[in-house]
């Protein structure tokens, strides 16, 4: 299987069994269900298990339960789905667990629809969850990356025992892309001496819990895991910086909006625009640094996002306001053309003349 | 090889089966449109598994050839639920009266199932059923999987293949040789399967050189962005 025709939720399914996920649980929903359809067939033939739980609340919770068991574990769901999951999620960062969550984001709120969104862009990077909590937040852009950043969130997971979100869309999942999978890098599973999956009287006995009795001993926890996220913070951070060193206009984009910005960007080159795409590939950490770099020599910021205007306020915390940071964004399901862009390329550009 | 012409066709019904992703809707809209060229043809997007790449989706290019697209009320909206337009009894009639129809089925046994519904009235019609693959869809790789998945749709949806198609390709970036090199896969899938290989499908500018015949098709996928 060295070249395929593959949709995003499917490269998903498969880079993370090739990734040694062996468990599977979900519930389904457009834009989806194909991840779901994708591990019941292929789960058996490989020694694993696709369970269909009764509710996203159920599934999250299965997941809880075997990544404390010391297994690779993922499951996936859109919008309305992940909202259910948020209490789930917040129990397994505060037991500082490992797994893996897919959000093939549809537009909302409530039930919206099905066509695709980035308006859950907030819900991610800030608070998939009550409590001091962070995730780690990846933004594929491709069916490639699809596959390669779900074998990298089962690495990144491990090594902080922390859970990674895949922030994708329902054009993304939906979309089919030649992937090489012999081209993907996947990180071995290491040991788990915490998981409780039975000491057998040889070892003294492991307890995975969120529930502190004293308050002093809650916020040493708290602090503890804060000093994970700043190494996280440090260490982790992800962009492509496509053409902004020279540039004037920097757009900031990620996932599918990315690709139709970077045809923008090329447009507005061939017009005699100097414009640039930063796209984050981490959207947390957010690569604040960077952004505010850049911000020394551009002239001007614009953040496209399938939303209205999230990503945008912490372009303008990166840049600390130094430049100008403009928003263009469509929801509801619809989607932007590099046309779009460009024109608002050009609106900036002629105001800055 | 030899280009494959869609007056070989016994049948005035075509029913398009096969694995999810394998580009049944784009062979479907392509033959529409070769029908359309001497018959009134109806092309029914029969999807309920999918709901965002489909027949559907070519309705104002094919209208203009005068095919007329039947699809769920629901297609293309937010509504994300399975239904069949009453319209399709139409067609069906219509059939009957020497027009072409096309049914374009959504994918694996899920898809297929709703077939069971016009069952009784379509047997009538002796449909063609033409199962189209492609080698490069991870889930059909060999042509035993092709095969479990065909097996698998014939008992979901009551009626027998008739006939297989060979749509292997990896999109945009197909070239022939990628082609080329499934003709083993195709040629293992017809012995296996005892069912006869109808034509290989091309996008490329030249055709395959295989033997066996070959038909070219245009690339009718709905574009995003």
């Amino acid at each position: 299987m060295a070249k395929v025709l593959i949709k995003g939720n499917e490269a998903v399914a498969e880079a993370a069994i090739r990734s040694g996920c062996r468990y599977y649980f979900g519930y389904p929903i457009t834009p989806q269900t194909e991840i779901a359809e994708y591990m019941a067939k292929k789960m058996p033939t490989v020694g694993g298990l696709c369970l269909q739980a009764e509710s996203e609340v159920a599934a999250i919770n299965m997941v809880y339960g075997a990544s404390a068991s010391g297994v690779r574990v993922m499951t996936s769901s859109s919008s309305p789905g992940i909202s259910l999951k948020s209490e789930g999620v917040s129990y397994i960062v505060g037991c500082d667990l490992p797994c893996v969550i897919l959000n093939v984001q549809r537009g909302g709120p409530g039930l919206g629809g099905i066509q695709p969104s980035q308006s859950d862009y907030y819900q991610a990077t800030k608070a998939l969850g009550h409590g001091d909590m962070q995730l780690f937040v990846l933004a594929p852009s491709s069916v490639q990356e699809m596959a390669q950043l779900t074998a990298d969130a089962f690495g990144i997971a491990d090594k902080y025992r922390m859970p990674v979100l895949l922030l994708a869309d329902g054009a993304l999942g939906q979309m089919m892309e030649p992937v090489d999978f012999d081209a993907l890098k996947f990180t071995p599973e290491p040991e788990k001496p915490w998981a409780v999956n039975g000491h057998g009287g040889k070892r003294k006995k492991n307890i995975i819990t969120s529930l502190f009795l004293k308050p002093e001993e809650l916020e040493a926890n708290v602090l503890e895991r804060d000093k994970k996220y700043k190494e996280v913070d440090a260490n982790e951070v992800r962009y492509e910086n496509y053409l902004c060193d020279d540039a004037d206009i920097i757009i900031v984009s990620f996932g599918i909006t990315a690709r139709i910005s970077k045809a923008a960007v090329n447009e507005a080159r061939k017009q005699g625009v100097k414009a640039g795409l930063l796209r984050p590939i981490t959207l947390s950490p957010f690569p604040s640094e960077i952004l505010n770099k850049l911000a020394d020599n551009a002239s001007a910021f614009l953040s496209v996002e399938l939303n209205m205007g999230q990503m945008v306020n912490d372009v303008k915390l990166a840049t600390e306001c130094k430049k100008p940071v403009y928003f263009y964004g469509r929801t509801g399901g619809s989607l932007m053309s590099s046309d779009d862009v460009l024109d608002e390329i050009k609106k900036i550009s002629g105001g800055l003349k | 090889m030899k280009e494959f012409s869609v007056l070989e066709f016994k049948s005035d019904v075509i029913i398009v089966v096969g694995h999810f992703g394998c580009g049944k809707t784009n062979v479907s809209v392509n033959l529409a449109e070769y029908l359309s060229k001497d018959n009134k043809t109806y092309l029914i997007d029969y999807d309920n598994v999918n709901p965002y790449f489909r027949s559907a989706d070519s309705r104002d290019y094919l209208s203009g050839l005068g095919v007329t697209v039947i699809s769920s009320d629901f297609a293309n909206t937010n509504v994300d639920i399975p239904s069949v337009s009453p319209l399709v009894y139409t067609a069906l009639t219509a059939a009957q009266n020497k027009g072409k129809v096309i049914f374009d089925v959504g994918g694996d046994m899920t898809g297929a199932i709703s077939l069971g519904y016009l069952h009784d009235k379509l047997k009538e019609l002796h449909p063609e059923v033409l199962y189209v693959f492609s080698a490069y869809r991870p889930l059909t790789d060999t042509p035993e999987k092709a095969y479990q998945i065909l097996k698998e749709i014939e008992a979901s949806c009551g009626f027998s293949v008739t006939a297989l198609v060979n749509n292997s390709n990896t999109g945009a970036a197909t070239d022939l040789s990628d082609i080329e090199e499934t003709d083993g896969y195709a040629k293992k899938l017809s012995e296996i399967s005892a069912i006869p290989l109808l034509f290989t499908s091309y996008m490329t500018e030249k055709a395959p050189d295989i033997d066996g015949e070959v038909l070219k098709i245009k690339n009718r996928t709905k574009i995003l962005f």
